[in-house]
């Protein structure tokens, strides 16, 4: 099997209970290589918890899930080592300068340092961020804060990124740096998995798009495949969401085959 | 009327009504309900004290109460030494309840008063730090009412002044150095010059200690002198009227409330445009600006052993530390209450055996805090924990982290003490190191999240690593005693210093195996 047939996700049966509640459960996906992938669900659906166990921050109970083909649960340094995970807090020091801060994610992932310093100029230069690359991160604003985590995010140059609601609270400008980079970032190859509330930055920006409530995936595929499963031809993904995750809306898993048709 | 008044929007004694309930929230973690109920079993505590004085002293109290010169003396250099404590306090609580909270943008958007806002929040400064002589004395102004003495009374009027005293004094402070320094600095040098202004009451009865015996003797001689009816420290000196107020003689007491009262007054009007600049700086998002990076400079990162992810992990660490203004003020004081000790030691004077295990039990202190800051305070474990590199292994750097700055610390002196007395040099350059691992420990085997900026709350937010930190330094500290003066004991201290850890390992081990970092 060559290894780009190996999907850059690929999470079978996840389930993961906190107490009495059901956070993820009996969750599938399969994500190829170079797609960009955006997890659509309402507050409290499951978003989260599963791309917190993809990223290897929280254990699983029963299930699955592969990056590139390693066991995140048996294999945790593999996996971790060609992905990076971005929440919507930045993952800052507010006592490190950024370039203080480049210099400790590189030095998490191992990176020569010669390699990591030309890295970190070109992503400080890139996102505008170079004239204040020795101030305390403790001094930027929201929108500073999260590309400079964005830049940490890609110092290592990871195969995959989880992306959890990155947008939050950016502005326009920042945003579209942002949107800019995404874009940029899987038309070299790439793959992102996104959450997120702006339902048009996922109509914009993801190839396929997945729906996900009560920790189930209730309907996975491009947005003309997801008008045609909730039989809305021509409506906006809005609405598609709207109606899949009405109350009584069908909620059964679908099984890993359909979502393997990529 | 009053409680109408209370209930009027926009008033002082309405803003003063949240105040006083956010300071009363502030106190503690546990429920307002257990919070309420272990305030007034405490007060009824003592109430039943003051109660039995009372009693105890109700022959004396019949004649009347007359001070001697001399008990006013000594009465009254007590009151200082505590209302030095208190300013110490005062001055800590007075920058963060002016530039740190975050209702500061909502009240200064209002249409209220600023000198109004400076107020009501400087009492509720001044109260707060106060708090505790509040609860300690009140009981005996009740009791002695009870008891027919209703001139005890004055103790409500005299203790209230004392928080606005500190209070005016605090805010005074704060302001001057807001002026000097501007919002953001002005909070690390206020942390440490409330901790140096608390060091100095303990540096003062050390005194005796630490100065030559002839320069003791001239300061005594002194101190006599100014004691005498026309001295500085005379019997009916203005230095000694709080005293007197407290006690009930009026003229002393109102004195004393309008000195206070008018001084609270006189600052706040002085200083509150200073206050509303000071909380639109601190507010602001702008740093200290610095020269912004050349667009044609090279970013260089450690090479070699310094760029390797050990040592780059230790290397933010203690940045971390470095720039923490709270562990330095901590340290400077700790390094400053062992001064007394090291002369004592360098004077070869019996009690010199105590400096050994007093070193290791402040060095597992120190080691306590910076391994709290390090694992406990991890500002962001999730970026940890995506990171390929085993949290076990991330456990042994924050550990190393933690016990190494306060172990360089000692080598110098460990060396020096070889020459003077080489067992107990070797006693410390052994039990130091355990004591210092041990710590660590407490807080690497039981992770518990915790926020860096609560770093003075810490032992209320988790007491119980906290009370094992504790015990294991006393433990530790023991076992040097023991191997310096009584080895049969160390039968007894080595369990107690080691039942910390192995405990911390047993609490811990679910969270651990859970992946929790912190």
């Amino acid at each position: 099997m060559s290894t780009t047939n190996i999907p850059a996700l690929k999470i079978t049966n996840l389930v993961k209970n906190f107490q009495s509640n059901t956070a993820v459960d009996q969750l599938n996906l399969l994500i190829p290589q170079g797609e960009f992938h955006a997890l659509l669900g309402p507050n409290g659906a499951g978003k989260t918890t599963t791309l917190r166990i993809v990223a290897g921050l929280v254990k699983a109970d029963l299930g699955q899930v592969d990056v590139f083909g390693h066991d995140v649960a048996a294999d945790p340094i593999a996996a971790k080592r060609i992905m990076a995970y971005l929440p919507d807090d930045p993952l800052l020091y507010g006592k490190l300068t950024a370039l203080e801060y480049l210099e400790f994610v590189a030095g998490l992932w191992s990176i020569e340092s010669a390699i990591a310093a030309k890295r970190a100029e070109d992503l400080l230069k890139w996102l505008d961020l170079w004239s204040k690359a020795n101030e305390l991160t403790e001094g930027y604003s929201r929108g500073m804060r999260q590309k400079l985590a964005l830049a940490g995010a890609l110092i290592h140059e990871p195969k995959m990124m989880i992306l959890d609601e990155p947008l939050t609270g950016l502005d326009a400008h920042a945003a579209r740096d942002v949107k800019d980079m995404l874009t940029d970032y899987v038309k070299r190859g790439n793959t992102i998995v996104l959450t997120t509330h702006i339902l048009e930055i996922a109509e914009r920006l993801a190839a396929r798009i997945s729906i996900i409530q009560k920790g189930k995936i209730v309907a996975v595929g491009t947005l003309d495949e997801l008008r045609a499963t909730a039989g809305q031809t021509g409506a906006t993904l809005e609405d598609v969401f709207l109606n899949l995750t009405a109350e009584g809306a069908n909620t059964a898993a679908p099984k890993l085959s359909d979502t393997a048709q990529l | 009327m009053i409680a109408k008044y209370f209930s009027h929007p926009g008033t002082l004694p309405w803003l003063l009504k949240y105040e006083l309930l956010f300071a009363w929230r502030n106190l503690g973690s546990k429920s307002p309900r257990t919070h309420v109920a272990i305030v007034l079993f405490a007060w009824l505590v003592v109430h039943l004290i003051a109660a039995a004085i009372f009693f105890g002293a109700s022959a004396a109290l019949e004649r009347g109460v007359t001070l001697s010169p001399k008990t006013i003396i000594y009465t009254g250099i007590g009151f200082w030494v505590f209302f030095t404590l208190l300013l110490s306090q005062t001055l800590a609580l007075a920058i963060n309840a002016f530039f740190a909270r975050g209702d500061m943008d909502l009240l200064l958007t209002s249409p209220l008063n600023p000198k109004h806002i400076l107020i009501v929040r400087g009492l509720g400064v001044g109260l707060t730090a106060s708090l505790f002589p509040i609860l300690l004395l009140l009981p005996f102004a009740h009791v002695g009412l009870l008891a027919g003495q209703p001139k005890f009374l004055s103790i409500y009027p005299a203790v209230i002044s004392m928080a606005l005293l500190a209070a005016a004094i605090g805010i005074w402070l704060t302001m001057t150095l807001v002026k000097l320094l501007g919002a953001r600095r002005a909070k690390t040098a206020a942390q440490v010059l409330g901790a140096l202004i608390g060091a100095s009451v303990f540096l003062g009865f050390q005194l005796q200690n630490i100065i030559p015996k002839s320069t003791r003797e001239a300061l005594s001689t002194w101190f006599n002198q100014q004691m005498l009816t026309t001295g500085l420290l005379a019997p009916d000196s203005a230095l000694w009227w709080p005293v007197r107020a407290f006690m009930g003689e009026l003229v002393p007491l109102f004195a004393f409330v309008t000195f206070a009262a008018v001084l609270y007054w006189l600052v706040a009007t002085l200083t509150y445009r200073r206050f509303v600049i000071g909380a639109q700086d601190s507010s602001s998002s702008g740093v200290i600006k610095k020269q912004p990076l050349d667009a044609n400079a090279k970013v260089n990162f450690s090479r070699g052993v310094l760029g390797s992810m050990t040592a780059i992990m230790l290397k933010k660490e203690w940045r971390l530390i470095l720039r923490d203004p709270q562990i330095i003020t901590q340290t400077l004081l700790q390094l400053l209450y062992l001064l007394p000790l090291l002369f004592i030691g360098l004077r070869g004077s019996q009690s010199a055996t105590l400096l050994i295990p007093s070193l290791v039990v402040l060095t597992a202190m120190l080691v306590g805090n910076l391994a709290w800051l390090t694992v406990a305070a991890e500002d962001v474990p999730d970026l940890i924990g995506t990171a390929p590199i085993t949290l076990n292994r991330v456990r042994i750097i924050k550990a190393a982290a933690a016990v190494t700055p306060p172990l360089l610390l000692l080598i110098p002196l460990i060396i020096f003490w070889l020459g003077k007395n080489p067992l107990q040099a070797l006693v410390l350059g052994l039990i130091a190191p355990l004591s210092a691992l041990s710590s660590a420990l407490c807080y690497i085997l039981n992770p518990k999240k915790a926020n860096r900026r609560e770093m003075a709350k810490r032992g209320k937010a988790d007491w119980l690593s906290s009370l094992l930190e504790m015990m294991s330094a006393m433990g530790w500290g023991a076992s040097a005693y023991c191997l310096i003066e009584a080895p049969f004991f160390l039968i007894l201290a080595i369990p107690v210093a080691l039942a910390a850890p192995l405990y911390a390992y047993s609490a811990g081990y679910a969270a651990r195996r859970d992946g929790v970092l912190a």
